[in-house]
């Protein structure tokens, strides 16, 4: 396990919620933010591990194109990827590189566009209700659903390592946070008034879920560090996706309890109210980028094109293209976009 | 046409397009559904695009799609497998699904000199040019791209040396799969081999891992009408000794067959395919600009 690389994830993490408390408290914790993110992409760098430079190049765009919780938040599930896995010399190669950096703008236009449409609802919880949806989700399919059966574990076969403390708090999580997302869901769905029993049970249920959730996240850490290396190597992208959703739902329940004082509307508005074209043409044009030296590298690597790095490449750069014309269901597909980047990461590195 | 102009059109296409390509998907679309879906992109592009950034992005998209649709009708794909030393002019074609095609002519002689543990093979084509591929490396020659297969099934240990002590003294043979051994009047052969040898739970024999950490083999022995199995392995020479079978039997040594893959591709338009992706990337990022 590495120390540094752990350590820039830590710091990650509290440059995404400074730069949540900065959207709503001003220009300071914004940039202390950013100062953390650059910080972190050094440290990653430090570590000397070439599989470390995506999550580099995550952070440095996070802190200087796209300053948002969301892009360092996911910068923080790549540094702990890298923290838990063994160091290995060969290099990831261009194409991660490009694809990072694309994911971060991605990120960046995904959460300006949810920001955007959450200002015409005032009250709404939306951000915490994505936040405990993708948490929901990712429980659910880590590990294969075992924690739907009060069981969690990392690894296959014989180096399996079982997690039964984790799979507790983690199943606990799953249930209060799935009835905390349908208690505001069926708010939005079914009351026309701007409160309701629903919105406040399930608001409280999505603040407990948060807690759980990180609790869940530190278990697990603590529990596969025990593990070792074996475990760790295994369970590092397990690790950083229950990270990454953990993220999502806390920095959600972060906005939800600002949107509740009424200073928070008018300074997260303006924030909010830049375009998110621009920045969702040039994640496009990165995932292309990224298809054409995916397609390089492999025509380099294995004599040919035509092969599954490439696809996954353009496949993302489809989606980038698919959501950049103004029509409906644009937060879909911008979502679908980031996701489809980050799984094109996720298998890179 | 204001249907094909319409933004919602493009978007359509493209992630329709996008889940038919993706790897993961359990069913491969039919190639006329994705060439279909491609072309109505490009049509799409071009005809909903306002700005010259649009009209890039369409100019390129014809490109990739331009290039896709050549090298799926002229180009060709397949592997060959050589041994250390041998040689062949000749490669395994595959089709679009992997299905194989029949023997098709290189163009010229492929010798593999030499093949290191690592993976990476040093060629020889002709009288003088050396090719060397290996992870992350191809190399061209005669219009053909030849790079190392994805499974290398050469890089499995999968000759078993076995000593067969008798009372005129001891000999050593190799065994492989389907490749049995004759001495001493027996033949030798391999029913199961566990590259990393342990027990289940349940007392069953499984292999850790595919490295030779221990390995261990059950052989099958005959001799006229009759036959033992016999189990080998390295650490415990000589542990199993059959009621009825004078001989000794010992796993001394596991050989590296020296054997590689190799795929061969000819993509004639790969260039234009990644001028094609370059020049829609230039133009998603004029379309960043402000109106």
């Amino acid at each position: 396990m590495s120390l540094v690389a752990a350590a820039a994830a830590l710091a990650l993490a509290a440059a995404s919620v400074l730069a949540e408390i900065g959207s709503v408290h001003g220009r300071a914790p914004a940039l202390a933010g950013r100062g953390l993110a650059v910080a972190s992409a050094l440290l990653l760098v430090a570590t000397g591990r070439p599989a470390a430079w995506p999550a580099a190049v995550l952070a440095v765009a996070a802190a200087l194109v796209a300053p948002r919780s969301l892009p360092y938040l996911v910068a923080g599930a790549a540094a702990v990827v890298v923290a838990l896995r063994p160091p290995s010399s060969s290099g990831p190669g261009i194409t991660p590189l490009i694809a990072a950096l694309a994911l971060a703008l991605a990120a960046a236009a995904f959460q300006r566009s949810a920001e955007e449409r959450a200002a015409g609802r005032p009250g709404a919880p939306g951000a915490a209700m994505l936040g405990g949806a993708a948490l929901v989700l990712s429980l659910a399919l880590l590990d294969g659903g075992n924690v739907l059966r009060w069981q969690f574990g990392v690894g296959a076969g014989a180096s399996r390592v079982e997690l039964p403390g984790a799979s507790l708090v983690l199943g606990v999580a799953l249930l209060v946070t799935l009835a905390g997302t349908l208690g505001t869901s069926v708010h939005f769905l079914a009351a026309p008034a701007p409160t309701s029993q629903a919105l406040s049970l399930g608001r409280r249920l999505l603040v407990l879920g948060a807690g759980l959730a990180g609790l869940g996240v530190a278990v697990t850490g603590a529990q596969v560090s025990q593990g070792g290396e074996g475990a760790l190597a295994a369970g590092a992208l397990d690790l950083a996706a229950l990270a990454l959703a953990a993220g999502l739902l806390v920095l959600g329940v972060l906005r939800m309890l600002a949107d509740e004082r009424p200073l928070a509307r008018s300074e997260s508005a303006s924030t909010a109210g830049a375009d998110t074209k621009p920045v969702l043409a040039l994640a496009a044009a990165a995932a292309l980028l990224a298809a054409a030296t995916a397609g390089f590298e492999g025509w380099r690597g294995e004599g040919t094109y035509a092969t599954d790095a490439v696809a996954r490449a353009g496949t993302a750069a489809l989606l980038g293209l698919g959501a950049l014309p103004a029509t409906r269901l644009g937060l879909a597909r911008i979502a679908l976009f980031t996701v489809a980047l980050l799984a094109l990461l996720a298998g890179a590195v | 046409m204001r249907l094909v102009a319409s933004p919602g059109f493009v978007t359509a296409c493209a992630v329709l397009l996008a889940v038919c390509l993706h790897p993961a998907l359990p069913i491969a679309p039919p190639p006329a559904v994705t060439a279909a879906l491609a072309l109505l992109l490009v049509v799409g592009l071009f005809a909903g695009a306002r700005r010259a950034g649009g009209r890039i992005v369409g100019l390129g998209a014809l490109a990739v799609a331009a290039a896709l649709g050549y090298d799926g009708l002229r180009g060709h794909h397949g592997t060959l497998t050589l041994e250390a030393g041998s040689g062949t002019n000749r490669y395994e074609e595959e089709g679009p699904d992997g299905q194989p095609l029949g023997l098709r002519p290189l163009g010229f002689d492929l010798v593999a000199e030499k093949i290191e543990p690592g993976g990476a093979v040093l060629l020889r084509s002709g009288a003088d040019a050396r090719l060397v591929v290996g992870r992350g490396r191809s190399a061209s020659q005669g219009g053909l791209r030849i790079g190392l297969a994805d499974t290398v099934p050469g890089a499995e240990p999968s000759v078993l040396r076995i000593s067969v002590a008798g009372p005129q003294g001891s000999r050593l043979v190799d065994v492989a799969a389907n490749a049995p051994a004759t001495v001493d009047g027996l033949e030798i052969g391999l029913e199961r081999y566990f590259p990393d040898f342990a027990l289940d739970a349940k007392q069953q024999p499984y292999s850790r891992s595919n490295e030779p950490r221990n390995p261990a083999a059950l052989l099958g022995v005959r001799r006229g009408s009759a036959s033992w199995r016999v189990f080998v392995i390295r650490a415990m020479p000589g542990i199993h000794k059959p009621e009825g079978l004078d001989r000794v039997l010992s796993l001394t040594e596991v050989v590296p067959r020296e054997v590689v893959t190799l795929r061969v591709s000819r993509e004639p338009a790969a260039a234009l395919a990644l001028g094609g992706l370059l020049l829609m990337a230039a133009g998603a990022a004029l379309e960043a600009r402000p109106a």
